[in-house]
């Protein structure tokens, strides 16, 4: 059992030293491979990841660990309440940070989040909700349509 | 150690900045179109495909993102994909899928590359929400054999399944004893190499392949397979070891359709198809589809000449041949004929050919020469060619041309051909009918005394509301056959092309006339009325001046050599009925002549009350209808037809008694004259036809004026002699039925 109280230490862009238990780390495709290739026993810098997004994975990693036994409606429940506590703005660094530890479950979870709220919207409403800036002519815009006038179809 | 490529990729300034400069006006920056865009595409990819595809028109950044779409077709999702054009996807139930439908055919918007289909990843083909499936059709999706081989394995209950344009299928086995399979199609997968089938229920095989690829195909256990159709190389495994012949495997006894599409390469001619005979027997094939797809004269008549034959010999069921032809040139469309002459000579009578063609119809003048044949020795082609614009009518109602091939005179024999007439919308817009003479399909009850050479009416769409036609006549005739009125007959103004044109714009305004001044009341069927009735009393002067007179109708009295006709009308019992027909010159214009013929018939008769006329807008056709109070008859009706256009005019009348008036015009509806069973029933006109004669139409010198009359007696009286009946025939041509006292 030696070997899943070995501790992985993490440190933030912003500074911030983490300890991890080996088990939570290697929920991290990244790192696993790190310790497969024996790279991981100094600490691990994390150039873009602030400790507050940090916490947050090792958060989510530490409860998938622990949710092992649990069933799996409960664990998509965590999940869900996870990640519906996250704002927007977090959101995109979990995606980015989730993308670059290699955390496959927490990106997926977090892409599914924003294509949630992405789905049912107009593209107006997409537009606004993300800040996206049409920079389309509105010829340009009609015309992309008008190609994939299949799609704006919202009758079914 | 694997990095994620996407943080490689941005560089690390640009970054932070990206991830920093939030802090402060968190809510207004994009952050989201910031993400790499393989993390986008991801979140896409969670998205329905439509609902992905919608984002498109966020901004440029999201524009070509959703080809990258590689999500799972979520069928739970939604059921919004049914109406996708480009990328269909049809589902006969959300939760259990039946059919599948995927085109990704590249859109013109994005510029995709051919490499850049979207593939189909294995997680699909492996997943349960596909095991109901019972038809898969990939269109322009990039699947693997391995993939499709999954799917068969996953979806015990596929009947269907149709995979083209996939640049990524090498290799298909389509294997399995418990495969419910029924169709196949394979079609354009550029790097196919190989199809090997063992499906026990496979009832349709279609190949398509690259023209110069050569695939490999393992027909092995195929027992119900009886729809067979393939086009380009082929490299089947075979019992000979002819190059290119009808695969051995395929030449089972069950066949019933066999369709072959043959490349054009200049080397391989007709060897492609038919050059090795075949051994085994279609012993069961009942349809047979060559398709040339780049149609080569040479090829044609190998497989006519040589090798059709053999070829049918082979095929004892073989009912229906199809030929199926892309032609460039218009100088293909005689061959067209030929060869289907050909055909129907070599092959028994109930084999029905079909040739479909599409001639270039650029320039009249390359697609005149292409009628142009030979004529044989003492013979000689009467050839014309002309064309018109016909206004109000679209070019796809213009099937039915029809047009009578005699003059009105005795004097002139009829000129009869039994020809086969087609027509067929050849390509979008044009439509051609073509006549070919049925001798040349060797038919030995066919009447002829001069022959029809592949003439025919090509008619395309001028705008949207108009019609052109071309006309093109080609006849071959004796060439000896001089009378003294030759003359007409060889200016080729009798028979030419021009007069078909001018016949039918003639025909169609008529059909088009109207009252422009009423009298009396008429019926709104009037009209249809009149023209039937006087169109059956031109057909009834024909019928009286035509070489050989319908016999059941007409019995001739008077000898052949006699300038003038004498026929009893069999149609009429109650009276003896007979009719004079003489046919004679007057050193007259045609025009000229037709005004002095008219104003004497008004000078025969006091006052002629007209109670209405019914003409064409250009006046080329008037119906008129007179009343005359005459004291022995009471008040009697005439019914009068003055047509004329620049190759004869007809000014044909008939008696109408009152009651006949009124039944017809005035109130009733139906008319027995509409059916052709009664047009020689009491139709019985009198008048006459003038046509010019000799060359120069209506401003000609002289013209060949026939009359035609009517001549009753009572039967009370006895026998009547024909001596008696030429005497007061050629008395006087009076007008109206003159009656013995």
């Amino acid at each position: 059992m030696a070997s899943t109280l070995k501790k992985i230490i993490l440190k933030s862009c912003d500074g911030k030293i983490l300890e991890v238990e080996e088990a939570v780390a290697v929920q991290s495709q990244m790192i696993k491979n790190m310790i497969e290739d024996d790279c991981a026993n100094e600490e691990i810098p994390l150039p873009d990841i602030t400790g507050e997004i940090l916490s947050m994975i090792i958060e989510y990693c530490k409860m998938h660990v622990d949710g092992e036994n649990n069933s799996n409606n409960e664990l998509i429940a965590r999940d869900a309440d996870f990640i519906t506590r996250v704002d927007l703005n977090t959101l995109y660094y979990l995606i980015v940070a989730a993308n670059f530890l290699n955390v496959k479950s927490l990106l997926d979870l977090t892409c599914q989040r924003v294509a949630d709220i992405i789905k049912g919207k107009s593209p107006e409403e997409i537009r606004l909700t993300f800040n996206i800036k049409n920079d389309f002519t509105p010829e340009e815009e009609e015309e992309i349509r008008k190609k994939n006038a299949w799609a704006f179809d919202y009758k079914d | 150690m694997v990095l994620p490529s996407t943080i490689e990729r941005m560089p690390k300034k640009k970054f932070r900045k990206y991830l920093y400069n939030s802090e402060h006006d968190g809510n207004s920056i994009d952050r989201l179109s910031g993400l790499p865009q393989d993390l986008l595409v991801r979140i896409l990819s969670s998205l329905s495909l439509k609902e992905a595809v919608r984002t498109c028109v966020l901004s440029r950044r999201w524009r070509d993102l959703c080809q990258f779409f590689s999500g799972s077709l979520n069928f739970d999702a939604s059921k919004t994909l049914k109406s996708d054009p480009k990328k269909l996807l049809k589902e006969r139930d959300v939760k259990k899928c039946e059919r599948l439908e995927l085109d990704f055919e590249p859109c013109r918007l994005n510029h995709r590359r051919d490499s850049e289909n979207y593939r189909l990843g294995h997680k699909f083909s492996s997943s349960s929400e596909t095991r109901f499936l019972t038809g898969l059709c990939l269109k322009h999706v990039n699947v693997s054999g391995r993939i499709l081989e999954s799917f068969l394995s996953n979806c015990p209950l596929l009947e269907t399944l149709h995979v083209s344009h996939s640049e990524e299928l090498t290799h298909i086995s389509v294997c399995g004893s418990s495969l419910r399979l029924k169709y196949l199609h394979v079609s354009f997968c550029k790097c196919i190499k190989s199809i090997e089938v063992c499906a026990p229920n496979l009832v349709t095989f279609e190949h398509r392949g690259e023209e110069n690829m050569t695939v490999h195909i393992d027909l092995k256990y195929v027992p119900h397979l009886c729809d067979v159709s393939y086009a380009g190389q082929w490299d089947f495994p075979r019992v000979n070891d002819r190059a290119k012949s009808i695969p051995s495997c395929l030449a089972t006894s069950q066949l019933v359709n066999l369709s072959i599409s043959i490349p054009y390469t200049p080397r391989s001619r007709s060897r492609s198809v038919v050059n090795s005979p075949i051994q085994p027997k279609f012993s069961n094939l009942r349809c047979l589809t060559l398709e040339f797809l780049k149609f080569h004269l040479p090829i044609l008549h190998t497989v006519t000449f040589v090798n059709a034959c053999q070829l049918f010999t082979h095929m004892p069921l073989l009912h229906k041949f199809k030929v199926e032809l892309e032609a460039v040139e218009a100088h293909i469309l005689t061959e067209v004929e030929e060869f289907q002459s050909v055909i129907w000579a070599v092959f028994t009578p109930y084999f029905r050919t079909w040739i479909r063609a599409k001639p270039g119809l650029g320039n009249l003048d390359n697609l005149v020469n292409a009628f142009r044949t030979p004529p044989l020795t003492g013979k000689k082609i009467e050839f014309s060619v002309a064309s018109a614009l016909i206004p109000d009518i679209p070019a796809s109602e213009m099937h039915g041309v029809y047009a009578e091939i005699q003059l009105p005179t005795t004097l002139v024999p009829t000129r009869y051909f039994e020809f086969l007439r087609y027509g067929k919308e050849i390509m979008d817009g044009v439509h051609i009918i073509v006549g070919v003479t049925s001798h040349c399909f060797g038919d030995p009850y066919a009447r002829y005394n001069s022959e029809k050479r592949p003439s025919g009416v090509i008619i395309r769409e001028y705008g949207r509301k108009d019609c052109e036609i071309i006309w093109i006549e080609n006849v071959e005739v004796e060439e000896t056959r001089e009378t003294m009125y030759s003359s007409i007959i060889n200016s080729n103004l009798a028979y030419n092309a021009d007069r078909w044109i001018s016949t039918l714009l003639w025909k169609l305004k008529r059909d088009r006339s109207c009252f422009p001044g009423l009298k009396i009341d008429v019926h709104p069927r009037a009209g249809s009325f009149l023209l039937a009735l006087t169109q059956a009393m031109k057909r009834f002067f024909m019928e009286c001046v035509s070489q050989h007179p319908d016999e059941v109708a007409l019995t001739i009295a008077t000898s052949d050599a006699d300038p003038i006709r004498i026929m009893y009308n069999q149609t009429l019992t109650e009276r003896i009925a007979l009719v004079g027909v003489n046919s004679f010159r007057v050193q007259a214009k045609p025009l000229s002549f037709r005004a002095s013929a008219n104003s004497e018939i008004d000078e025969v008769h006091e006052e002629p009350e007209q109670l209405f006329t019914f003409a064409s807008d250009d006046k080329s056709n008037i119906i008129s209808l007179h009343k005359r109070n005459t004291e022995q008859q009471g008040t009697s009706y005439c019914l009068q037809e003055v047509s004329m256009d620049k190759y004869c005019s007809f000014i044909l009348s008939k008696t109408m008694p009152e009651d006949l008036l009124n039944f017809h015009i005035v109130c009733r509806e139906e008319s027995i004259y509409e059916t052709s069973d009664h047009r020689m029933a009491n139709v019985t006109p009198s008048g006459f036809a003038i046509m010019p004669d000799g060359p120069g139409g209506l401003q000609s010198d002289a013209s060949l004026v026939t009359f035609l009359m009517q001549l009753d007696y009572d039967p009370l009286e006895g026998d009547v002699h024909v001596d008696t009946v030429r005497k007061r025939f050629s008395r006087g041509f009076e007008y109206d039925h003159p009656r013995v006292e």
